[in-house]
C-alpha cells in the first residue's frame, strides 16, 4: 500500500505538469462565481448614472422609482453617513456615491435595491436626476492645460502643493548626470510614444454581495485582495476585523482589475440600511466604467555612442489616470521606477506624473504601469538601432545588465541570465535568417519588478489518513495558484495530488495574506506553504524519533519521506503509527515575508524581476493596413517552472492579451468625455481568429529565484514587450515608424499612405528617420 | 415592463400573419440582432415581439426552377453545411462563415439578416450581387421584391408592417462568378468596416464581363450597388487598366461616413483597393 502511495505522490510534485486543480469545474461551468452563489432573499442593486462625464447633480428624485413594485430603497447620497464615506487603497478619495458632481462617465449618483433584477433596472431608469453637464478633461493635454477644471477639490488634498493642479503626484528617479552625459553621446534619439486606455475585460463579471452576519457583516466579492478589502470595510462600517467576514470565491479572471474595493461599500451600506442581503452584478458596460489601465504619453531621449553603448536616458511620462486615485499612482511609481529597463546606463533621469482626469479611475492591470513605459523605451531602442545601423538584437545584448549587476543603484541586482532569454527568442524566430518578402521581424524585452513588500501565512493540516488540507489566502483567479500549492504540499508531505484540498477565500477561516498581485503568490504564499509543510515535517521527525527511540538528529524528513539511517519510510506510515489510538492530525504553520525598506522610493526593493524577450514576425497588408502576426515567440526567465504547462498558459495568455492593446483595443471618447465604444460590440479584444499564425513560448530556468525550489514570479512578463516587438516588425516590413497604439488597420494604412492623408504618424516617422 | 416586451409565438404562418395584421410586432428569429438591442439597450425597445422560430415551413434549402431557394429561418450554420449552397452560392457561404462565432451562426438566420436591414449586414451585398429575389408574405398573399429594391434607407425595407420575409431566391447561373470580401475590426465576430461582393458573367468564352454587379455594405445608410462603377466594368475585361479605373470610380461613387469603427477616408480608399484587388485576382495578373 505505502510504496504504491509513494509512487503516486511523486507523479505530480513540483516541476511536473499536474492537472489544474478546479480546472474541470471551470471549463464545464460548474464552478460557482460570486454571481452564481445562492442569494436567498437578497435585494438586487442597480446603479443610477447620468449620461455625462462631469455633471453637477442638482436634484435626485426617486418618487417614480419607489413606486415600482418590489423596490425597497432608492439610495441617494443623502441616505449615507455625512460626510460621505470615502475609500481607496492609496487615498481615501472615492465616495460611495458621487457627491454633488459626477467625475466620470458611469459614476453612480444613486442606487436602487429591489426584489428582482428587473424591478431594480426599471426603477433605476425611473430615478429622475436633474443635472448640468460641466466642462471635463479627458486627455493629458487638457488636464494639464492652464485653467483646466480641477478633477479633485483641493479640500480633498490638504497640504498638497499640487492640490490646485490635476497632477496627483510627480515621481522623480534617477542616477548619474544626464546633462553632463548629453555631451558624451554620439547620437541622441528622441520620440514621444502614446499608449491607449484599455480595460481588463475579465470574463467573470464583477459581482458584490453583502449581508448582515450576526453582529457583523459578511461580504462576497470577486476580489484579489480579500484581507485588504476586510480592512477597508471594517474602517467604513466601524467594526473590528473579526466582525467583517470576506468571502472571495475564485475569480474568473481579474488581471489587476479586481484588486481593490469598488462597489462593496455600496452594497454593504444598502445591506445595513435594509437589513437584507444586497447584491450587485455589473454588466460588461458597467465594468468598462469601473476598471481600466492608465493611458500614457512617454517622451524618451536616449544617448548612444556610435558603437551602440547607452550613455544616458531621459524619460518623462504622463499617465492619464482617472478621477480617483485607486491604486493608479502606485502603478505610475512602480512602472516608472524600472522604466530604464534591464540595461546598464550610467545616467538616467525619470519623471513621471499621475494626471487626474474626468475618466474611469484606472487601476492595476497585468504589467502594472510598465507596459506603457516599455512600449516607449523599447520602440526608442528600435529606432536607435536603425539609425545607428546596429542589429536591434545586438543593441540589446550590448547594453543588457549581467547577473549580479546593480543596474539600478541601491536596488536588487540583476537576478537572472537575461541574455539567455534574448538569445533563445532570437534563435526560435531564426532572427538572422531569410524572411519572405512583405514580412518583417521585431524584437523587444520587458522587465518588471516583483513585489516590494509581502506577507503571507499558511496553515497546513496533515490529516490522520495522510491527506492534506492547505489554507492559503491567495485568490486563484485562473493563474493556477491552487494547483501550485497542492503540488508543493503533495510533494513535501507524500500525498497524491488529489488527496490535497486547498482552502481559500474566507477571511474567517484562512490566515492572512497581504494580496494576490505582482505575480507574487508562487513565491510568497508558495514559501509560506512550504514553510508550513516543513513545520509538519519537523513534527513528523519528532514523532519518528519517539517511535524509534532515537534522537531527532538521526532522522531526516523531506519530499514525502522519512529517512532513518538507511531506512526510508513514507511520511504516512510514521504518521499513522505516531498518532496512535486517538488519531488526530499534525498541524504546521508557515510565514513568508518581504520586508519593507522605508528609505526606498517604492517602500522596498524588488523581491525578484520578471524578464521576458518577445520576437515576432508580421505581414502587413498595404491596401488595408491589416497586420497579421505570422509568428510570435515569447521567452521568460522564471527561475523554475513549478508547473510547466501552467507557465506556458500564463505566458501565452499574457502575450495574447498584449496583442489586444497592440493591435485593436482602446477606449474612444466623444467630445464630452462619454465612452463611445462601451461594451463588446465596438471594443475589440483578440479572439482565437486573431492569434498569431504560430506561437511558441519557452522558459529560461536557472533555479535562481527566491520562491520554492528557485522559482520566480511570472504571469505578466510576456505581455510587457509585445507592442514594441510588433511595431518594430511593422517598421521592418514597411519602413514606417508608428508611435501610437493600437496599430489598428486604419492607423497603419494612414502611415503607409501619407500622400492620401498627411497623417501625423507619418510626420513622426520622418522625424524619427532623421 | 419594456425590459421584457410581450412575446407571441405563432404555431403556423396563418396565425403569424393574423397577429401582424392586428398590430405591430417586431419579428424575432434567432435573436442575434434583436436581443443585443434589448439587452444592450440600443435603439428603441420593440413594443411586442413575434417569435417566428417555430415556423418550420420557413426552414430549408431547395433547388428548383433554376433557382436556389433558402428559407428565411435558415441559419448561417445550415447554409455553411448545405451542399446546394456551397455549389450554387459559395460567396454566400463565405459571407455566412464570417458572421459572429459558432453560437451566433447557429442562431442567426438569413431572413433575420435581410429584415434587420443593417447597412453592415454581411450577406446582403452577396444577395445584391446575385440578383436575389426576396419573397414576402402576409394575409394579402405573397409578393416578390428584388434585392435591389428591398433596402430603402437606414434600417428600412420595402416590407409592409404586416409582412414577413419568407425566403430568398437566388437565380442559378452557371457562367456567373461571385466574389466576397469583408474588412472587419478584427478577424472574427466583428462588425464590418467594409464588405463587398462582386459578380459578373462570362459569355461565349470571351474575356469581357457582362451583367457586372458591385455591391457594398457599411459604406452607405443601406447595402448598395454602385451602378456607375458597374457600368464602367460592363463589357470590360479584367485588366490592370480596368481595375484602376474601377477603383477610382467606386471611390468617387460612394459616400461613406466617419463612425466609431472607421473614417470615411479609410472606407473609401479601402473599398477602392479591395475592388481593384478582386479584379486583379479575377484577371490573374
Amino acid at each position: 500500500m505505502s510504496s504504491n502511495h509513494g509512487a503516486e505522490a511523486g507523479a505530480f510534485g513540483v516541476g511536473a505538469t499536474a492537472p489544474r486543480v478546479g480546472g474541470l469545474e471551470r471549463v464545464t461551468g460548474r464552478q460557482e462565481y460570486v454571481a452564481d452563489l445562492p442569494h436567498g432573499d437578497a435585494l438586487h442593486v442597480k446603479l443610477v448614472t447620468v449620461d455625462a462625464a462631469r455633471a453637477r447633480v442638482d436634484v435626485i428624485d426617486g418618487t417614480r422609482a419607489r413606486a415600482v413594485p418590489g423596490v425597497h430603497l432608492v439610495m441617494t447620497p443623502a441616505d449615507l453617513p455625512q460626510p460621505m464615506p470615502r475609500f481607496g487603497p492609496q487615498r481615501r478619495d472615492r465616495p460611495v456615491l458621487a457627491v454633488g458632481e459626477t467625475k466620470y462617465h458611469g459614476e453612480p449618483v444613486a442606487a436602487v435595491a429591489a426584489e428582482t433584477p428587473d424591478a431594480a433596472e426599471e426603477a433605476a431608469r425611473l430615478v429622475e436626476v436633474d443635472y448640468e453637464e460641466l466642462p471635463a478633461v479627458f486627455t493629458i493635454e487638457a488636464a494639464l492645460a492652464t485653467g483646466a477644471p480641477l478633477v479633485q477639490e483641493p479640500s480633498l488634498r490638504p497640504g498638497d502643493p499640487l492640490a490646485t493642479t490635476n497632477i496627483l503626484r510627480e515621481h522623480r528617479y534617477g542616477w548619474g548626470d544626464v546633462e553632463a552625459a548629453s555631451n558624451q553621446a554620439d547620437v541622441v534619439i528622441e520620440g514621444t510614444y502614446a499608449f491607449p486606455m484599455v480595460t481588463q475585460f475579465a470574463i467573470e463579471p464583477h459581482a458584490f454581495m453583502a449581508a448582515p452576519d450576526g453582529d457583523g457583516i459578511a461580504i462576497w466579492s470577486s476580489i484579489q485582495h480579500p484581507y485588504w478589502l476586510q480592512r477597508v470595510m471594517a474602517d467604513l462600517v466601524e467594526l473590528p476585523l473579526s466582525k467583517v467576514r470576506v468571502f472571495a470565491p475564485d475569480p474568473g479572471g481579474a488581471f489587476g482589475g479586481k484588486q481593490h474595493a469598488k462597489y462593496e461599500p455600496l452594497v454593504a451600506f444598502i445591506a445595513r440600511r435594509t437589513g437584507r442581503p444586497a447584491r450587485l452584478v455589473l454588466t460588461l458596460e458597467e465594468t468598462f466604467q469601473a476598471v481600466r489601465r492608465g493611458a500614457a504619453e512617454v517622451r524618451v531621449r536616449a544617448g548612444f555612442r556610435s558603437d551602440g553603448t547607452l550613455v544616458f536616458r531621459d524619460i518623462e511620462a504622463n499617465y492619464l489616470i482617472g478621477a480617483y486615485a485607486d491604486i493608479a499612482d502606485r502603478t505610475v511609481a512602480k512602472g516608472s521606477y524600472t522604466s530604464n529597463g534591464p540595461y546598464r546606463v550610467p545616467s538616467v533621469r525619470i519623471v513621471a506624473r499621475s494626471v487626474l482626469s474626468h475618466t474611469v479611475p484606472s487601476t492595476a492591470f497585468r504589467g502594472f504601469g510598465n507596459p506603457q513605459q516599455i512600449w516607449a523605451v523599447e520602440s526608442n531602442m528600435d529606432e536607435a538601432a536603425r539609425i545607428l545601423e546596429i542589429d536591434p538584437l545586438e543593441l540589446r545584448l550590448r547594453n543588457l545588465a549581467r547577473r549580479g549587476e546593480a543596474f539600478i543603484p541601491h536596488e536588487t541586482p540583476a537576478d537572472g541570465d537575461w541574455a539567455a532569454s534574448v538569445s533563445r527568442a532570437a534563435e526560435l524566430i531564426s532572427w538572422g535568417g531569410p524572411r519572405q518578402p512583405g514580412r518583417g521581424r521585431g524584437i523587444a524585452v520587458g522587465l518588471k519588478s516583483g513585489p516590494t513588500t509581502g506577507l503571507s501565512y499558511s496553515t497546513v493540516r496533515l490529516l490522520g489518513d495522510g491527506s492534506v488540507v492547505v489554507y492559503a489566502g491567495t485568490s486563484d483567479m485562473g493563474q493556477g495558484a491552487r494547483t501550485i500549492f497542492a503540488q508543493i504540499a503533495a510533494g513535501e508531505l507524500g500525498a497524491p495530488l488529489e488527496w490535497v484540498t486547498v482552502v481559500m477565500g474566507d477571511t474567517a477561516v484562512v490566515p492572512y495574506d497581504q494580496q494576490t498581485s505582482a505575480s507574487r503568490s508562487s513565491v510568497l504564499m508558495g514559501n509560506a506553504v512550504l514553510a508550513a509543510c516543513r513545520d509538519v515535517q519537523s513534527k513528523i521527525r519528532t514523532m519518528a524519533a519517539r517511535l524509534e527511540g532515537l534522537p531527532d538528529d538521526g532522522i531526516m524528513v523531506d519530499r514525502g519521506e522519512v529517512r532513518i539511517g538507511e531506512r526510508v519510510l513514507p511520511i504516512r506510515e510514521v504518521l499513522v503509527r505516531g498518532l496512535g489510538r486517538l488519531g488526530g492530525e499534525v498541524i504546521g504553520v508557515g510565514e513568508a515575508r518581504k520586508e519593507a525598506d522605508p528609505d526606498h522610493p517604492l517602500g522596498g526593493t524588488s523581491a525578484f524581476y520578471e524578464f521576458n524577450c518577445t520576437a515576432v514576425e508580421v505581414e502587413v497588408d498595404r491596401d488595408t493596413g491589416d497586420v497579421t502576426v505570422t509568428r510570435h515567440v515569447t521567452v521568460s526567465d522564471v527561475g523554475k517552472a513549478l508547473n510547466p504547462l501552467q507557465v506556458r498558459g500564463q505566458d501565452e495568455g499574457a502575450a495574447i492579451m498584449g496583442l489586444g492593446h497592440t493591435l485593436m483595443e482602446h477606449y474612444i471618447f466623444d467630445e464630452a468625455g462619454r465612452i463611445r465604444n462601451l461594451g463588446a460590440i465596438d471594443y475589440r479584444i483578440p479572439t482565437t481568429m486573431d492569434l498569431p499564425l504560430r506561437m511558441e513560448s519557452d522558459t529560461v530556468e536557472n533555479e535562481d529565484g527566491p520562491g520554492p525550489y528557485g522559482a520566480k514570479g511570472m504571469s505578466e512578463g510576456a505581455l510587457l514587450p509585445v507592442a514594441p516587438a510588433v511595431a518594430a516588425a511593422v517598421r521592418d516590413a514597411t519602413g514606417v515608424v508608428i508611435r501610437d497604439l493600437p496599430l489598428t488597420p486604419e492607423r497603419v494604412w494612414r502611415a503607409l499612405h501619407p500622400e492620401l492623408t498627411g497623417a501625423p504618424e507619418v510626420r513622426q516617422a520622418i522625424e524619427g528617420a532623421r | 415592463m419594456p425590459i421584457q416586451p410581450p412575446v407571441e409565438s405563432p404555431r403556423d404562418l396563418g396565425e403569424a400573419y393574423a397577429l401582424l395584421a392586428a398590430t405591430h410586432h417586431r419579428p424575432i428569429a434567432g435573436g442575434t440582432d434583436v436581443m443585443v438591442q434589448i439587452t444592450g439597450e440600443i435603439g428603441q425597445l420593440p413594443d411586442r415581439l413575434l417569435d417566428v422560430w417555430h415556423l418550420e415551413g420557413l426552414r430549408g434549402i431547395t433547388v428548383s426552377e433554376g433557382a436556389l431557394t433558402i428559407g428565411a429561418l435558415t441559419t448561417y450554420t445550415a447554409m455553411r453545411h448545405s451542399a446546394p449552397c456551397r455549389e450554387h452560392a459559395p460567396a454566400l457561404v463565405e459571407a455566412a462563415a464570417t458572421i459572429g462565432a459558432a453560437q451566433i451562426q447557429n442562431r442567426g438566420t438569413i431572413g433575420g439578416n435581410i429584415a434587420n436591414a443593417s447597412p453592415a449586414g454581411d450577406t446582403l451585398p452577396v444577395l445584391l450581387a446575385m440578383d436575389a429575389e426576396i419573397v414576402a408574405g402576409s394575409l394579402r398573399g405573397e409578393r416578390i421584391v428584388a434585392a435591389a429594391d428591398f433596402w430603402t434607407g437606414y434600417r428600412r425595407t420595402a416590407l409592409a408592417p404586416d409582412e414577413l420575409v419568407l425566403r430568398v431566391r437566388l437565380p442559378i447561373a452557371p457562367d456567373r462568378e461571385v466574389r466576397f470580401r469583408k474588412i472587419g475590426t478584427r478577424r472574427a465576430q466583428a462588425i464590418s468596416k467594409v464588405v463587398m461582393a462582386l459578380s459578373w458573367h462570362l459569355r461565349d468564352g470571351r474575356p469581357e464581363w457582362r451583367d457586372v454587379r458591385v455591391a457594398l455594405g457599411s459604406v452607405a445608410e443601406r447595402p448598395i450597388r454602385v451602378v456607375a462603377t458597374e457600368a464602367l466594368l460592363e463589357g470590360a475585361a479584367p485588366t490592370a487598366e480596368t481595375a484602376a479605373r474601377a477603383a477610382e470610380a467606386v471611390a468617387g461613387e460612394i459616400k461613406p461616413i466617419d463612425d466609431v469603427r472607421s473614417t470615411a477616408d479609410y472606407r473609401r480608399a479601402v473599398t477602392a483597393r479591395v475592388l481593384q484587388r478582386m479584379i486583379r485576382e479575377a484577371g490573374g495578373w
